[in-house]
């Protein structure tokens, strides 16, 4: 597993991902695995910070990125 | 729509972030017609619950979250089967109740639970066998058995609990789905599916809905950080990942589990679940009486008996026409078993010599009075039965009754057995975070340490604090411009009303007439008693009758003091003799009116006066020794009179009569102190003053309170007569007053009631607002006539017994402490009255105070072993049992006899207890070391023979120097809390070198020593032990200390500014203080201008909590190293007072258990 924290570029529809770009790289989504949510933080002056994570099958392996406000990030790479 | 079928509350305690009614709300905005309150391991919320979404239109379902364990019974390990490893810890199922039975049930589960192991509840396969009838059963989520059986991979574990399960509750079982969106949540859907279609049993999705909205999860978090002892930095696994466990609406829970038959499922067993907790009528227990006579019946034939016993013909009509109107009340409301059965309980108390009275409110009513329920005479004190019952009220009537505290018990067990175990609990109370807990839990779950945490929550009342952001400069004060102070304030706030655990309501005895489980689970409290899962709102919701069994040491106190007068009436001629060869003397003594002679001792003649056995229940009306007593302020000891305020209310007031001890008791309440009546009235009452009322209407009504209202009652029948609304209306408007914060409603009540003057009396709208704004002034804030009267019966005994029998008296109170005095203070106030204290005594000395013979007074008062530190009951019963064998002859043999702990035995030597076996108390302390050092621990070595010497031989003790006065001051107040001589002894020649004088030279002021009228005061400087600090909230930031020397206690008036100006003083033990004195009638009061400390007078001498500050009542002493933390612009009594806004009934009346 290869952990990465990355800014990516993402497409969506209906939500979910369908094409993540990477630099030059880009992933096709071929189907969302799992959805997750991870919130912490609400003690901060800021608010809580909230991640919605998507373990998505790509035709570059299995990835998951997270969706935090509007940036998202490529958090690992699965294969 | 789709139903909630598993959702916590904040009842889970810590485990759910919303209040049931948040949850209904919220429901209900969502469209949600059906939601579930699943708590852990009980209903608590329940009854708050089903009116909440009553009241929101949502059908409730009754269910909770159960740990089970997976086996038949506890201990039974061959039935683990399939669960195998782990099938002892429990695991949550979520059971829900279809039924009236369902619910029955679920509580007999619960109950199972809770009483075998109050920490952590299993509930068994078993129980589950036996009562899972109209019982839905969800497998549970998180931490379930099933849950975790197919997260590690184990299908056919699963699919064998899934069986057993099924075994015991059918077609009613299923397995359940939620998804909070939490890494695995979608995978473990699908293997649940696989096997819901392997096992047959179908899915049922819930939300696991742990919280309201999104917005209220930060309240759950730290809720789960206080509960595993965490800060919100450190990752703990109970610990929520997200925000994403709350309520949703149809829409996202069908896209979260897409699986449409779970959601089928789910709106199947809501449909088919309907419990209505909330009855219309109350189910009271049987009576049972003696006579074939129905309910109704009976309680006529008593009202007749008691009329023709305490009414005289002459009075007998009225009383007759009032019984009349409440009999058919009564009868209206279907009261009658009740009444019978509280007039059973207290025949029964009285039956066994447990002393009892009624109070509150029931004293206004005849049929109470007529049963004996209550003793005060409702006709005589022109008390109003509509304060106490109407056909309006809803529920049981309150009658309170207060029994002797050391005998409450005795009364819980014979109602244990004469209802049922099964029919009796005692009723729960809720508590809540308030504000100083929630800071500071809220604080440690920050993150700031204790030492902090410790200096900020002192910096907070412990009462009548309500509103965080009241205390935000203080908070900033000590914790800095921290980014987390925001936080903090916020989350203390969230936690307002939060639930923190479930305790035990002080006597609220719940009785049924069939077991409780059909309506509570029953669990135990932490001292083992048995107690419904709801407070007492939620019993009487339930139709359930409450009867509250209250403890009062005063009435220990009086119970105690009686059985010493007679049993020591054994003495009575023997005391006789010695006291009329002594007569001639005793006339000289310091106090001859209350000069502690036992009763029967002989009059001025020498003449022996034959008496029957003494009951304080029946006492001479108005005697004048009493009021005597009472008028010249000598209360120290008595019920309600003793405090320094209401000694100072004594001098004024002057009661002259029992009606004149209820006002006295009724003046010293918030509502008449606060609105400034208390003068007026005691000028009206001499005659200083003209009696004006505010409408003649309102004569009828205030005459006997001089146009002043007083009384409760008076509230009522004010809106009654004078706002012309019913009596039931009137009532509820008392009661709805009392509780109205939202000034909105206020303005609607005085609408109402202004109107209605104006219209029953064509009252001009100023008057009518006027005599709101007494009303409101008042209300909530007084007593009602009947209580007042009934507590001033309890004054009146505990008055006469200090009057006619102190030494008895007193030795009572020191054993019982109803009141607010040190024990240094209880035995100085005994000596003012003649009688001697002797100290603990290994021969003479018992388990309780006693009496014994004085040598220059009549009697002395005793103190028991008991009385010393480290000495338990259980050590001085040793003592006594061995004592039976003999008297000890030595040290040594006390040492080989008995088997008490080392450090007790240590205790009795410095007491001075073995000073009758080594001949003084350092010896004796020397031996005790000597013993432990040769024999091991006391109690152990076998007895030495004939021919052995003994552990202890006189080459062993030096010859060792006598106690000093104050080694021997030290010593005593040490070890049983009260020096033979006053502390302030020691230091009286120094004091007298420097011109300060005694306490006592204040009261020479007025009486030995004439005071100009109109002239300046006298100024003196006085010197004593700080024994009492109260800052009451009537009293406009006033502190008063009182100071005690050896010969008498003053109170001290410190006004804010020198307060301030000598905070550090104030708040030491031992002070100097110069001020101008203070004279109304017998009281002195001293205004304080200047102080000085005491420190060194006593050689340095600081031990002992008496003679370093006494007791502080609502104010905290401040560090004066602390000083750096007034903020600029603020006083230091500011800094130094944390409870400035003591609130409502803080009055410092007494401190007994009422």
């Amino acid at each position: 597993m290869q952990q990465r924290s990355a800014p990516v570029q993402v497409q969506c529809v209906d939500g979910f991902p369908t094409r993540i770009v990477h630099g030059n790289r880009t992933y096709r989504v071929q189907s969302v695995i799992e959805c997750w949510v991870l919130q912490s933080r609400w003690w901060t002056r800021d608010g809580p910070v909230r991640r919605v994570y998507y373990r998505v099958d790509t035709d570059r392996g299995v990835v998951d990125v997270y969706r935090s406000g509007s940036r998202w990030t490529l958090a690992r790479h699965l294969d | 729509m789709l139903p909630h079928l598993h959702v916590r509350s904040w009842f889970s305690f810590q485990r759910g972030g919303s209040s049931p009614a948040d949850l209904a709300e919220r429901a209900a905005d969502l469209g949600i017609p059906a939601l579930a309150l699943t708590d852990r391991h009980g209903v608590y919320g329940a009854v708050r619950f089903q009116k909440a979404c009553r009241e929101a239109g949502v059908t409730p379902i009754i269910g909770a979250e159960v740990d089970v364990v997976a086996r038949a019974e506890i201990g039974d390990e061959a039935a683990a089967g399939a669960a195998g490893k782990g099938a002892a810890t429990g695991a949550p199922l979520v059971l829900l109740a279809a039924s009236r039975t369902g619910y029955t049930h679920l509580c007999r589960i619960l109950t199972e639970a809770h009483l075998r192991d109050r920490d952590a509840p299993l509930a068994t396969l078993g129980e589950l066998s036996e009562y899972g009838g109209d019982l839905f059963c969800l497998t549970g989520t998180t931490g379930s058995r099933l849950w975790s059986l197919v997260d590690d991979g184990r299908p056919e574990a699963a699919a064998q609990w899934v069986r057993r399960l099924e075994r015991i509750f059918g077609d009613r079982l299923s397995l359940e789905i939620a998804n909070h969106l939490t890494p695995g949540d979608k995978a473990r859907m699908r293997k649940l599916e696989r096997l819901s279609e392997r096992t047959g049993v179908p899915l049922a999705a819930t939300g696991d809905v742990r919280y309201a909205r999104r917005r209220d999860q930060p309240r759950y978090d730290l809720l789960t950080c206080i509960r595993e002892g965490v800060t919100v930095f450190d990752p703990h696994a109970a610990r929520p990942d997200n925000a994403e466990a709350f309520l949703r609406s149809e829409a996202p829970m069908r896209r979260l589990i897409p699986y449409a038959s779970a959601w089928d499922r789910a709106a199947d067993i809501a449909r088919t679940c309907s419990v209505d907790l909330l009855p219309d009528a109350l189910r009271t227990p049987d009576a049972r009486y003696d006579a074939d006579r129905s309910p109704p019946k009976q309680l006529r034939h008593l009202c007749r008996e008691g009329l023709r016993d305490k009414y005289p013909s002459g009075r007998r009509a009225e009383a007759r026409t009032q019984v009349r109107n409440e009999l058919s009340t009564i009868h209206d409301l279907k009261l009658e078993d009740f009444f019978l059965v509280v007039r059973e309980i207290i025949q029964e108390a009285r039956r066994r010599g447990i002393r009892c009275a009624g109070r509150g409110s029931a004293a206004n009513s005849i049929v109470a009075y007529l049963l004996g329920i209550t003793s005060v005479d409702p006709i005589e004190h022109n008390l109003l039965f509509e304060r106490f019952l109407h056909r309006g009220r809803k529920g049981t009537p309150d009658i309170d009754v207060d029994f002797d505290s050391e005998r409450r018990d005795e009364v819980i067990q014979w109602m244990e057995e004469r209802f049922g175990i099964e029919q009796t609990a005692m009723a729960a109370t809720v508590v809540t975070y308030r504000l100083r807990s929630a800071l500071r839990e809220t604080a440690k779950a920050l993150g700031w340490p204790p030492d902090t945490i410790d200096a900020l929550t002192a910096d907070v009342p412990r009462r009548n604090a309500h509103q965080v952001v009241d205390y935000r400069d203080r908070i900033r004060r000590h914790l800095g411009d921290s980014p987390l102070v925001h936080t903090l304030i916020q989350m203390t706030a969230s936690l307002h009303e939060c639930p923190r655990h479930l305790g035990l309501h002080s006597g609220g005895m719940i009785l049924s007439q069939t077991p409780l489980p059909r309506y509570t689970p029953v669990e135990v409290s932490a001292n083992g008693v048995r107690m419904a899962q709801f407070d007492k709102d939620d019993i009487e919701a339930l139709g359930l009758v409450k009867f509250d069994v209250l403890g009062l040491r005063m009435l220990a106190t009086i119970s105690e003091a009686e059985e010493m007068i007679n049993r020591h009436e054994i003495d009575r001629h023997e005391i006789n003799q010695h006291e009329a060869n002594r007569s001639a003397t005793n006339r000289n003594e310091r106090i001859p009116e209350a000069d502690g002679r036992p009763a029967g001792s002989p009059a001025g003649d020498g003449r022996v006066e034959e008496q029957s056995a003494f009951d304080a229940d029946d006492l001479p009306p108005d005697d004048i020794r009493t009021f005597n007593l009472i008028r010249a302020g000598r209360t120290v000891g008595c019920f309600q009179i003793e405090s320094q305020g209401q000694l100072h209310l004594l001098a004024k007031h002057q009661p002259e009569t029992f009606n004149d001890l209820i006002t006295e008791v009724a003046l010293f309440r918030p509502g008449p102190l606060q609105g400034n009546m208390v003068d007026p009235f005691v000028r009206r009452r001499r005659g200083q003053e003209r009696v004006r009322y505010d409408h003649p209407s309102l004569k009828p009504i205030l005459r006997d309170t001089y146009g002043i209202i007083l009384f409760q009652e008076q509230v009522l029948e004010v809106a009654h007569r004078f706002a012309g609304m019913s009596l039931e209306e009137a009532d509820d408007f008392r009661s709805l007053m009392s509780d109205v914060r939202d000034p909105g409603e206020m303005e609607n009540m005085r609408s109402q009631f202004v109107e209605g003057a104006i219209e029953t009396h064509g009252v001009d709208p100023d008057t009518a607002h006027e005599v709101f704004d007494k009303v409101s002034g008042f209300v909530g804030y007084g007593f009602c006539r009947s209580h007042a009267a009934a507590f001033a019966k309890t004054v009146y005994q505990s008055a006469y017994l200090k009057a006619h029998h102190p030494a008895a008296f007193l030795a009572a109170v020191m054993q019982h402490r109803p009141g607010m005095y040190s024990q240094m203070t209880l035995e100085e106030e005994a000596r003012r009255f003649g009688i001697e204290i002797r100290g603990p005594d290994i021969h003479r000395s018992g388990m309780r105070f006693d009496l014994e013979p004085g040598d220059d007074t009549a009697w002395a008062i005793r103190k028991p072993l008991t009385a010393v530190q480290a000495v338990s009951a259980e050590a001085a019963q040793n003592i006594a049992w061995a004592r039976l064998e003999g008297p000890f002859d030595s040290v040594e043999d006390l040492y080989r006899r008995v088997d008490l702990d080392i450090e007790a035995l240590r205790a009795l030597a410095r007491s001075g207890a073995l000073d009758v076996l080594a001949g003084s108390s350092r010896r004796a302390l020397w031996e005790v070391g000597v013993l432990h050092e040769r024999l091991g621990p006391p109690g152990v070595a076998e007895q030495p023979t004939l021919f052995e010497t003994p552990a202890v031989r006189e080459a062993d003790v030096p010859d060792l120097p006598e106690l000093d006065p104050t080694e021997r001051l030290t010593w005593d107040l040490q070890t049983h809390q009260a020096a033979r001589r006053h502390p302030m002894t020691l230091a009286r020649r120094a004091l007298q070198d420097l011109e300060i004088r005694p306490v006592e030279t204040c009261y020479r002021f007025g009486r030995h020593v004439p005071v100009r009228s109109g002239g300046p005061p006298p100024r003196l400087t006085i010197a004593g032990l700080a024994i009492l600090r109260q800052r009451p909230s009537t009293a406009k930031g006033v502190t008063f200390v009182t100071l005690e020397d050896e010969t008498a206690f003053i109170q001290c008036i410190v006004y804010p500014q020198v307060w301030s100006a000598y905070e550090h003083i104030f708040t030491g033990g031992h002070l100097i203080v110069r001020g101008k004195l203070q004279i109304e009638g017998n009281w002195r009061g001293l205004i304080v201008e200047e102080a000085w400390r005491l420190d060194g007078i006593f050689g340095g001498y600081e031990g002992h909590p008496s003679a370093s500050g006494g007791r502080d009542r609502w104010i905290r002493s401040v560090d004066p190293s602390r000083a750096s933390i007034v903020a600029p612009g603020q006083s230091r009594i500011e800094a130094a007072r944390p409870d400035s806004s003591a609130g409502r009934g803080d009055a410092p009346n007494g401190s007994d258990d009422e």
